[in-house]
């Protein structure tokens, strides 16, 4: 359901905003966010809890007013042409909102219907649905008794019926097992194949890796916009350093005191460290454990992660990209 | 678009029936009230067990416990002391008792002007027993004194000189229950319309499927219309049930045209639709919607004369009870059913409904809008 | 065997649920109140001032005296005064009057030469109540028209005898001795608008079925005595809460005396909300949705309990098949409570037998409850 013919869709953007901003009395939920996301790519909107991600989205969706600054979908202006967004749009909400006690076919007949998806065609995309979900042979089954990943599949199923040039996904793995996680990105990857845009927020770090282009956003400001490669080029002081050793949490505390890191954090039982240099840094932290009775197994120099990234970007002065 | 709507029609009466508790819940529940409404109000109360003390003994007394029988209201039975009376109301075996002195006889047909006293105990904490055994104890013994003290005097002397002939239109029997009932039937099922619907879509709010509704194509007027429909047509099939219920096994009059009553009726209830509209476009909750509505039927029903008649309100209350449709569509109801009123009888009321309609509907609409953009 | 501590955090959880949505909470506290002024507002009225028609055929000084008679209370309003049977007709159809007296030509020369004269009343059935009290008043007053005039008669044929009342019937009310009706009705209602918590205890595991969270609560080392406990008590107490405020109502709205102890009024209120609660939670095991559940909590608590309950018809004149259905609703034992707490001051003594009914209603419900629910998941 492509549409070719709109001569106010001068720009290529499948979301670009302007200074838009939500302000809920005095909090200010979201602050001046400038991004653009382009046609075809997978685009990652991370932050914490409570950064402002969902307020974004929500007012992308035209589910809420925004305070001041503006947006567009596709063209679309998301006050002024809420109908012309919504009949391109597919949504999967982070809380589950299909209908429990309807059974997967009917829940996609419904959702499809209201997209004004039916007959024959109707018929096609239903197959296909089912086929890539995974829910093939399963058409009877009441929502209610699907398990939780198969719940998500179905969510997504019934926001793509009507093939949407723009697919938002609020934290779409939140509470999923790995390797359902993986599985669905690997849907989100086949989605994006087929042409459509994705904009995903989540909280995952390692799953803001899978993007094309993604934002920052915390206090409801941007604090970095672009490709994950760009973004730990720009934002990356210094160079990380994985150390493997004994009572890691002891030695956190050590290296902490030290004064030698910009910054010393865990990864499960792995230390981080970072700074400037710092492989140069090796014979002092080998010292400075072992005077401790810590053993150290190993340092090597590694590429930043995006976690690392964040973190770093978020004990900087905010600033926006 | 019409499909749209269609397609949500389909999905709430999926629902509706894979739930299959609801929709016999629906009718059944409204159905009982009735059916209790109208054995309360056809029980009459009467066959009171009577504790009956006659320390008189004369023939006199025991025809006065003859014609306390024959009323129906008593049920006499003896007692030999003062405590076995306050003991049996004390009790609640006894829901009344007479007691009779010495010298009743005596009295009454002395020749003075004194009269003879009988005592009637009440239990105070059952009124309506108390209440109507006051009553008819009222009548009972005004036509009986008279009968024994004026015998001697009357005979031949004079006539009765005014003859107070009655005629009792609509409603001939008196039936409490045939006011009752439809006083019933107009009420409840607007209830049940307002209710479900105020319901419908704080459901879907409450469970978070509203906001999955609001990023698709479909506006708010097709969302309530669709909700709208299912509430309406249980609403409707109940009151059809219930009338026939009403009409062929309560006996209750159906003197007007079913047509008009079918027509006025769906307009009345898509008025109703209106009140549980609104509340719904203002409920985050099932349970809040409800209590709201809970409280919106309350205040209908004081205002309303649905309990009890306006005339008997003090002058403000009865300015007010012009803003509720309950009040006009009940007069028109019971107008149609036990008077066979027609068109030109309550226009005026018919007027008022329709006014009220356009207002509330404003109001909901506006509800809506603002309630959707936050 | 139980676990207070895991009773306390499903309480503390219930609890949440219920004051998170402040205005529901409120509403729900405030309910009962508003009901019980409602249906108490519905028995304190007394019918006066009905509208009657006078359509005057005859129009001599003795039918005008006639009228005048009908006029000198606020029992009647002379409304209207019609002048031909259309008329009549008309006010009768729209329910302008509820009665219209017609006095026919020839009604003076009757009565003056000894002959009977004919007054017809026609009147508006609707309404039985209404129409009982025109009846009744206009009635009371034609008599006592005849009565002068039949003393008149006896006197001119030389008799003295007065027609005063030859009974004087002495009325006894054993308690309440204005025999006014909200005494009776109010403490009675009490027992019917506590369904209103009840209606939204029996949304408690219906709610969790819908939201889909039932299965998380099962999955957890609580028990299901511990767990049905844990959700009956938070609203045993929101009905606790609200019982002193209908309290208030009866007495200071609706001038109800409060004969006996408060204490003891509470300690059984407390037995007969764990049994209507109960009851309520039983409701929610078997219904799978919340409209459902209302429905039939509405059916149970606020309709039977309003006309089944001995509140409206007294026990003693139910058949023996309803007195028995009535027994097993609390509302049945707590109305007689109420009202003898209330009206005749009764003590723990008298009420002993009402309070352990409820209590066993209340055990019984709960452990069929607690044993059910696993089974219907």
């Amino acid at each position: 359901m492509r549409d070719n013919q709109n001569p106010a869709r001068a720009n290529n953007h499948a979301v670009e905003t302007i200074d838009l901003s939500k302000k809920f009395g005095d909090f200010t939920a979201v602050d001046e966010v400038n991004i653009t996301v382009h046609r075809g790519e997978i685009f990652g909107f991370l932050g914490p809890n409570g950064a402002g991600k969902t307020t974004t989205m929500r007012m992308l969706m035209g589910l809420l007013q925004p305070t001041s600054g503006s947006a567009t979908i596709l063209g679309f202006d998301i006050v002024t042409q809420k109908a012309e967004v919504h009949q391109r749009i597919g949504y999967v909400s982070q809380r589950f909102s299909l209908y429990n006690d309807l059974t997967v076919v009917e829940n996609l007949n419904f959702f499809g219907g209201t997209y004004g998806v039916r007959g024959q065609h109707m018929e096609e995309r239903r197959e296909e649905i089912l086929n890539m979900a995974g829910l093939a042979g399963r058409e009877e089954e009441l929502t209610k008794n699907l398990s939780g990943g198969w719940r998500q599949r179905l969510a997504l199923g019934c926001a793509i019926l009507h093939q949407p040039e723009l697919l938002f996904l609020d934290e779409p793995t939140a509470g999923v097992d790995p390797i359902s996680r993986r599985d669905f990105w690997d849907l989100l990857y086949s989605l994006s194949n087929q042409g459509h845009t994705i904009f995903v927020t989540t909280h995952y770090m390692d799953e803001a890796e899978h993007c094309n282009r993604m934002a920052f956003i915390q206090h409801g400001r941007l604090v970095a916009l672009g490709s994950p490669e760009q973004i730990k080029l720009e934002k990356m002081q210094g160079q990380v350093m994985e150390i493997d050793c004994a009572a890691p949490d002891r030695a956190m505390g050590i290296m902490r005191e030290s004064g030698l890191f910009l910054e010393v954090s865990l990864y499960g039982a792995l230390i981080h460290v970072v700074a400037e240099e710092v492989a140069s840094y090796k014979p002092q932290v080998k010292k400075l454990l072992n005077k401790e009775d810590i053993e150290v197994r190993s340092m090597q120099l590694i590429a930043p992660s995006l976690e690392d990234v964040f973190i770093a970007s978020v004990t900087q002065k905010p600033g926006v990209a | 678009m019409f499909y749209r709507t269609w397609n949500l029609i389909k999905k709430e009466f999926t629902q509706l029936f894979r739930d299959r508790l609801l929709a016999p819940l629906v009718i059944l529940g409204p159905l009982s009230e009735l059916l209790m409404i109208a054995w309360s109000s056809s029980q009459g109360i009467d066959h009171l067990p009577t504790a009956v003390l006659d320390l008189d003994n004369t023939n006199a007394s025991r025809g006065l416990i003859v014609a306390m029988e024959n009323t129906e209201t008593f049920d006499p039975y003896f007692v030999d002391n003062l405590d076995h009376v306050t003991g049996d109301i004390e009790s609640g075996r006894a829901l009344a008792a007479w007691v009779i002195p010495r010298g009743f006889e005596a009295r009454l047909l002395a020749a003075d002007q004194a009269s003879s006293p009988v005592q009637l105990v009440v239990d105070g904490s059952d009124v309506m027993s108390a209440q109507t055994a006051v009553a008819t104890a009222g009548g009972l013994v005004a036509s009986y004194g008279q009968s024994v003290a004026f015998q001697p005097v009357m005979a031949g002397a004079a006539q009765v000189p005014l003859d107070m002939s009655l005629r009792v239109w609509f409603n001939e029997e008196m039936k409490e229950s045939n006011y009752m009932i439809p006083s019933e039937l107009g009420f409840i099922a607007a209830a049940i319309v307002a209710m479900l619907a105020s319901m419908a879509i704080a459901k879907e709010r409450e469970l978070g499927t509203l906001e999955q509704l609001m990023v698709t194509p479909l506006r708010s007027l097709e969302l309530v219309i669709g909700k709208s429909v299912m509430a309406v047509s249980l609403g409707y099939v109940l009151y059809l049930l219930m009338l026939a219920l009403v009409v062929f096994v309560f006996d209750v009059p159906m003197r007007g045209s079913l047509t008009l009553l079918m027509v006025l009726s769906f307009l009345y209830m898509l008025v109703e639709l209106g009140w549980g509209l609104m509340i719904s476009a203002v409920a985050k909750t099932q349970m809040q919607a409800l209590l709201i509505t809970i409280a919106v039927i309350m205040v209908t029903i004081i205002f309303s004369g649905y309990a009890f008649p306006v005339d008997t309100m003090p002058p403000f209350m009865q300015v007010i009870s012009n803003i509720f449709p309950l009040k006009h569509w009940l007069t028109v109801f019971r107008g149609i059913l036990l008077k066979g009123a027609g068109i030109q009888d309550f226009w005026q009321e018919l007027l008022a409904i329709l006014g009220l309609g356009i207002i509330i509907y404003t109001f909901t609409i506006i509800l809506l809008r603002r309630n959707k953009l936050e | 065997m139980i676990n207070w501590r895991r009773v306390l955090s499903v309480m503390r959880k219930e609890w949440w649920h219920i004051t998170r949505d402040k205005m529901s909470f409120f509403l729900l506290i405030v309910s009962p109140m508003l009901i019980l002024i409602t249906f108490g507002y519905a028995f304190s009225i007394d019918i006066t001032n009905v509208g009657i028609g006078i359509y005057d055929q005859d129009l001599s000084p003795l039918s005008r005296r006639y009228i005048n008679q009908l006029h000198s209370t606020d029992a009647l309003r002379l409304e209207a005064f019609p002048e031909n049977m259309q008329d009549v007709d008309r006010l009768l159809m729209r329910g302008d009057v509820k009665a219209v007296v017609i006095i026919p030509r020839g009604f003076a020369r009757d009565l003056q030469s000894g002959d009977t004269a004919a007054v017809q009343v026609i009147v508006d059935g609707t309404n039985p109540n209404t129409a009982g009290h025109a009846i009744q008043h206009i009635g009371a007053h034609t008599e006592n028209f005849a009565a002068k005039q039949m003393e008149a008669q006896l006197r001119r044929a030389g008799y003295t005898a007065s027609l005063e009342a030859p009974i004087d019937l002495r009325i006894r009310p054993w308690y309440n001795p204005s025999l006014r009706y909200t005494v009776s009705m109010i403490p009675a209602l009490v027992g019917v608008v506590l369904a209103v918590p009840a209606m939204a205890a029996s949304l408690a595991l219906s709610r969790e079925r819908e939201w889909g969270t039932l299965e998380g609560l099962i999955a957890t080392p609580i028990g299901r005595f511990e767990l049905i406990l844990g959700k009956l008590i938070p609203y045993v107490l929101t009905g606790m809460l609200s019982v002193p405020l209908c309290v208030l109502t009866a007495v200071y709205l609706y001038n109800v005396t409060f004969q006996g102890s408060f204490l003891l009024y509470m300690l059984l209120a407390l037995l007969f909300l764990f049994a209507t609660m109960s009851i309520a939670m039983l409701i929610s095991v078997f219904i799978k949705s919340q409209q459902a559940a209302i429905m039939a909590s509405m059916m149970i608590f606020l309709f039977s309990g309003f006309f089944m309950s001995g509140l409206l018809i007294p026990f003693a004149l139910m058949g023996p098949l309803l007195q028995m259905e009535a027994l097993l609703l609390p509302t049945t034992h707590f109305v007689i409570i109420s009202r003898s707490i209330f009206v005749k001051g009764a003590g723990l003594t008298e009420l002993r037998g009402f309070a352990i009914a409820l209590l066993g209603i209340g055990i019984l419900s709960f452990v069929l409850t607690s044993l059910m629910f696993k089974k219907k998941l």
